[in-house]
């Protein structure tokens, strides 16, 4: 198994070989900043192959790219998908050849076969901008999916600045809902 | 106690919709003795079932049933209002502004302005002044009846001190129907920010809890939830008789009735007029002028976002925590008719400005990628952001219909709701764009992004009033032209629009059709 798409920040375990049953799990490495209590992660693959949710993960990542984040939330945005897909025969066809598509490196008149979360970023970032030409009800499936997904993240949000329920904290009227201070008194 | 009514009592004026218009009727009917059966196509919540979740509360609240957008409306989602009890009061941000005096009276002030169908309304501004006081009374509303004003949020205070280095004037925490300290029963603000997903304390006037309860101690009054109305009925000499409905288990019901009144908003409206088709109405009931759909109006606006130079958390607090006003007036020199305002709106979230700023805007680095989220989405803790409105013009062609052969899942017609924007209106906008991110300019702003119309939450117009029976719908108390128990009670009858957010007046309006339909029926003339 090749863990080489993987951020130095970051570590994740596979474990089994059949179909079905690819592990990933994830703990925060050194030099990652936290952005929940619990980073660690998990998922057991319901519908994609391996290959699949590796590039769907490096996708989103190229899509909504934030270097405060680990793997951690773009991983969850993939657990999603897969979830989706186990559900809708349509979706994991879409997801799947969708990724083999990302998997195409074009030189010249010639097309080279290099799995899309082991090209890089550069490559990468090519191969998304023909893909969202080419096959863009792939692409907004993603993108659709990683923008709620990573965005609706409580701890993603936060760390954005998104606070999120303030009824159970009373609301903000004694918690800064006046606070500014960079702006200059309006005469 | 909340009584019940029999199917066959035809006694009863039955109101379709528990909304602004429809609930604020309802309420004030049963004050007066009148019996009445209120039939609301969604479910009744409680306060316990609102939470700060935009999300969870979007598909809680909205009416997500079947729509088809055509012009510039978004195909799939043209418009965005509530499928619940209560209506579009358990979302509104709770802005509560009186008409001005000249918009009672546009085609006489603006004169006849080329493809647009303004009318005057049927209405003396001076006979509203009474109702409108009773409305704000009603509401709590800021600023009014000694009502202190809301204290401005971080976000407010940045359009204010835009707006003021501008030169501007009346600039305030605006006429908002949120308790800045507990009345009538509803707790002060807290500051929560989420109006729009349903004030999870009750500090913001919503028929909801303010209406309905009430309504139900009068003993005159029985709400019936989750019960879709499908069509009124009528007699051989034209009145309105009763109504069809699916109840909550999915059962046709029929429901007698001496009056009916629809405040479905302004697309269900119109759509139950036409599904109500008949042998002797075969164009629609109260549609012998073909002006049932019509003259659909949602105001003019638009949204701008800018990225300040420190903080705001534009989240925290009131959404519509202020207003800009001076540019609401009517001045022909700025090169439209009418007018607009500026008031503070947050952007519903990381997700939704992530997604909305990209995908609206044009002045960004493209929807996703490094660049966009550098300077959008990890700015997003120092947006400010202002919401425009203004008053769009009545077109003939802007209009609700039936599409031919989609069904929704109680077999009705799907409605096909078209909007085209008049030049006027793309004239105001672009004034609107320019001053809204100048304000913000005089504040420092880094970067401004102007993002075009949201779906319309405030939709108004397709049956509107007039003193012509050819030239609308209804009459000045509502009443329609064709049928004199029918009644139409929602911003449906809106003969204009107005720039000001449209709550306050279809509140207003329903107080005055209350006394009226019940002076009508007290005389035995309906």
């Amino acid at each position: 198994m090749d863990f080489s798409y993987l951020s130095r920040r970051t570590f994740l375990q596979g474990t089994g070989t059949t179909a079905a049953g690819v592990a990933i799990t994830g703990t925060l490495g050194a030099g990652g900043i936290a952005v929940a209590e619990d980073a660690s992660w998990a998922f057991e693959p319901k519908a994609l192959d391996e290959t699949t949710i590796r590039g769907l993960i490096a996708m989103a990542r190229q899509l909504y790219p934030h270097d405060f984040l680990d793997d951690g939330p773009y991983v969850k945005v993939v657990a999603g998908l897969d979830a989706s897909a186990a559900e809708d025969a349509d979706l994991q066809t879409l997801l799947t050849d969708g990724v083999r598509g990302l998997g195409v490196v074009v030189s010249g008149d010639a097309s080279h076969g290099v799995a899309f979360h082991e090209q890089s970023r550069g490559l990468q970032l090519r191969a998304m901008k023909r893909t969202e030409a080419d096959n863009g009800a792939f692409f907004e499936a993603v993108r659709g999916a990683t923008l709620g997904g990573l965005y609706g993240n409580p701890e993603v949000a936060a760390a954005l600045g998104f606070e999120g329920s303030a009824v159970e904290h009373g609301g903000y009227l004694d918690r800064g809902f006046d606070d500014i201070d960079w702006l200059p008194q309006s005469s | 106690m909340a009584r019940t009514y029999d199917l066959n009592d035809d006694s009863v004026v039955v109101i379709i919709g528990s909304g602004a218009g429809g609930g604020t009727l309802g309420h004030e009917l049963s004050e007066k003795g009148i019996d009445v059966v209120c039939l609301e196509a969604g479910p009744r919540l409680d306060l316990g079932d609102i939470v700060n979740d935009w999300g969870e509360m979007g598909a809680k609240l909205s009416w997500n049933d079947k729509r088809i957008g055509s012009g510039v409306l978004n195909p799939g989602y043209p418009l965005w209002v509530c499928k619940t009890v209560g209506g579009t009061t358990v979302h509104w941000a709770g802005a509560s502004l009186r008409f001005q005096e000249h918009e009672w009276k546009v085609r006489t002030v603006y004169g006849d302005v080329p493809g647009a169908t303004l009318l005057d309304w049927p209405i003396e501004a001076a006979e509203m002044d009474p109702y409108y006081s009773r409305a704000e009374d009603k509401l709590g509303t800021t600023g009014t009846h000694g009502i202190p004003r809301l204290p401005g949020n971080n976000n407010y205070k940045v359009m204010e001190y835009g707006a003021k280095k501008l030169g501007y004037q009346t600039v305030h925490t605006g006429n908002m129907s949120i308790n800045p300290e507990p009345r009538d029963g509803r707790p002060g603000c807290v500051q929560l920010g989420f109006c729009m997903a349903g004030c999870a304390i009750g500090a913001k006037w919503s028929v909801l809890y303010s209406e309905i309860p009430k309504a139900e101690a009068t003993g005159h009054f029985e709400l019936r939830p989750d019960s879709m109305v499908v069509r009124v009925l009528h007699d051989d000499s034209g009145k309105a008789t009763g109504v069809e409905y699916m109840d909550a288990d999915g059962n046709l019901q029929m429901q007698k009735a001496r009056v009916v009144a629809v405040a479905g908003n302004s697309v269900e409206t119109p759509r139950l007029l036409l599904n109500s088709a008949s042998g002797m109405f075969p164009d629609g009931l109260a549609n012998s002028s073909g002006q049932v759909g019509r003259n659909y109006m949602r105001h003019l606006t638009g949204t701008v976002y800018a990225v300040m130079p420190g903080a705001v958390h534009f989240d925290r607090g009131t959404q519509m925590a202020g207003i800009v006003m001076d540019e609401v007036r009517n001045d022909t020199s700025r090169g439209f008719a009418g007018g607009y305002l500026m008031e503070t709106l947050p952007g519903f979230g990381v997700a939704a400005i992530a997604g909305n700023v990209g995908g609206m805007a044009v002045d960004t680095p493209g929807t996703w990628g490094r660049d966009y989220t550098r300077e959008v989405i990890e700015n997003y803790r120092n947006m400010a952001g202002m919401w425009l409105v203004g008053e769009d013009m009545p077109q003939a062609d802007n209009r609700v219909t039936l599409h031919d052969t989609e069904k929704d899942q109680y077999g009705l017609p799907v409605p096909v709701v078209h909007f085209d924007e008049h030049p006027n209106d793309l004239a105001m906008r672009n004034h609107a764009y320019r001053m809204g991110s100048a304000v913000y300019e005089a504040a420092g702003a880094s970067k401004t992004y102007e993002l075009p119309p949201f779906p319309g939450t405030h939709n108004l117009g397709t049956c509107r009033m007039s003193a012509n029976p050819e030239d609308g719908v209804c009459g000045s108390t509502g009443a329609t032209h064709d049928i004199p128990n029918l009644f139409i009670s929602d911003g449906s009858q809106f003969t204009t629009g107005a720039a000001e957010n449209p709550t306050l007046t279809i509140v207003a309006l329903a107080i005055r059709q209350a006394e009226l339909m019940a002076e009508a029926m007290r005389t035995n003339s309906i």
